[in-house]
């Protein structure tokens, strides 16, 4: 006779499947499909800043950068990077695993812009292509779905390669370059040095309950992801 | 010093005698000692004897003895016990799989549960098609033809 697992052990062994695995087991059962589709699962993306996927309306192969919640638990926004210029971004649903493309960028971007979400508006800084290549700050409403106006901030800081990656604390936005720390408040459209960031050479950063965890670029221990409590 | 021996007994009656240290990897046996006199018989109402047979191998397997020098030390390296874990499972078919799941569970033993659970995910879901998953893990099929073909079909980008 065939034995069947108890709920309580089903969750154990999901709980250990490669997420890989989830789109089978959503077929396999309404009652599998709601346990992988549940927001606990959908949390596990701990700060990535790429990932490359197949386009289901083009069969391309798209890299998306920048990838952070966009405001829902099972909603993630990216951004298409197309031979180094971006103009589209989308959201992916994590249920579904569906993109859902944004109204284009109103400003052709390049190098490798950043993005996050501080209180439904996503801010994308990168290299604009109207502004000598310069960067600057481009800001989409979730709730109106629209770009907002004027198309671009620009920065009145000297900010360099923004590979490190950026990362939202307290209503504010902070991103380096190779040499210094900066925090954006988005209120006063202001940006500042950070002194106390200044000090780490963080990047691959992200924020759990006000903690930012990062990896040192510095230190390859194994201590190379560190704490900083605000 | 003497080896206190504890006495289990399956569901189907079969006595096992095995060391303290033994039948102490469970959790749950401490709390039967306690509830019961300690020189009596363990029944284990839902374990039958061919898969507690299971569970005393392992558990005498990853029994921590003390040695000599009073401190704790495994009987084995963790190399041999990993590749130990990984043989006395695949000697094994689902049906008793899945009851040793279910003791490891009942007697809560963590390191056989985690062993159990890791070796169904692995081999029992990990790469396998839908319809072979819901045959090992027999599970009912509860979409409706249409239902089914809509979840795949919002799945399909994953089968590219």
């Amino acid at each position: 006779m065939m034995t069947s697992l108890p709920e309580d052990a089903i969750l154990d062994i999901i709980a250990r499947v490669s997420r890989f695995d989830y789109p089978i087991l959503s077929i396999v059962s309404k009652h599998f499909r709601s346990l992988v589709a549940s927001p606990r699962g959908d949390l596990c993306w701990a700060a990535p800043n790429s990932v490359s996927m197949m386009s289901a309306t083009t069969a391309t192969r798209v890299v998306a950068i920048s990838i952070f919640s966009a405001g829902k638990p099972t909603e993630i926004a990216a951004w298409t990077n197309n031979v180094n210029r971006t103009t589209s971004a989308l959201t992916i649903d994590c249920r579904s695993h569906t993109a859902q493309p944004l109204p284009s960028l109103p400003v052709l971007m390049s190098g490798l812009p950043i993005a996050d979400i501080i209180d439904g508006r996503i801010y994308v800084i990168g290299d604009c292509h109207y502004y000598q290549r310069k960067k600057a700050v481009v800001v989409f409403n979730t709730e109106t779905q629209t770009w907002e106006k004027p198309a671009m901030k620009r920065l009145d800081i000297e900010l360099g390669n923004t590979y490190y990656g950026c990362v939202v604390m307290a209503g504010k936005l902070y991103t380096r370059d190779s040499d210094n720390s900066f925090a954006y408040d988005p209120k006063e459209n202001k940006w500042e040095t950070d002194e106390i960031l200044n000090l780490q050479k963080w990047y691959n950063a992200c924020v759990i309950d006000d903690v930012l965890y990062y990896y040192d670029c510095i230190e390859f221990s194994r201590k190379n992801i560190d704490t900083l409590t605000l | 010093m003497s080896k206190k021996n504890i006495v289990l007994k399956s569901s189907n009656g079969i006595i096992f005698e095995v060391e303290e240290a033994v039948a102490l990897q469970s959790e749950t046996i401490p709390y039967m000692i306690e509830d019961d006199c300690a020189n009596d018989t363990i029944p284990l109402a839902n374990v039958t004897g061919d898969i507690l047979a299971l569970v005393i191998e392992y558990c005498k397997k990853h029994v921590v003895v003390a040695d000599g020098d009073g401190g704790g030390s495994s009987s084995s390296s963790q190399e041999d016990l990993k590749n130990w874990d990984a043989q006395f499972m695949n000697d094994l078919d689902q049906s008793k799989i899945f009851n040793l799941l279910l003791a490891a569970d009942f007697l809560n033993i963590k390191t056989l549960f985690d062993l159990t659970c890791q070796f169904v995910a692995d081999t029992m879901i990990k790469g396998k098609s839908v319809e072979e998953v819901r045959r090992t893990l027999n599970i009912e099929k509860d979409y409706t033809s249409e239902e089914e073909a809509k979840a795949r079909q919002e799945n399909e980008w994953a089968f590219k």
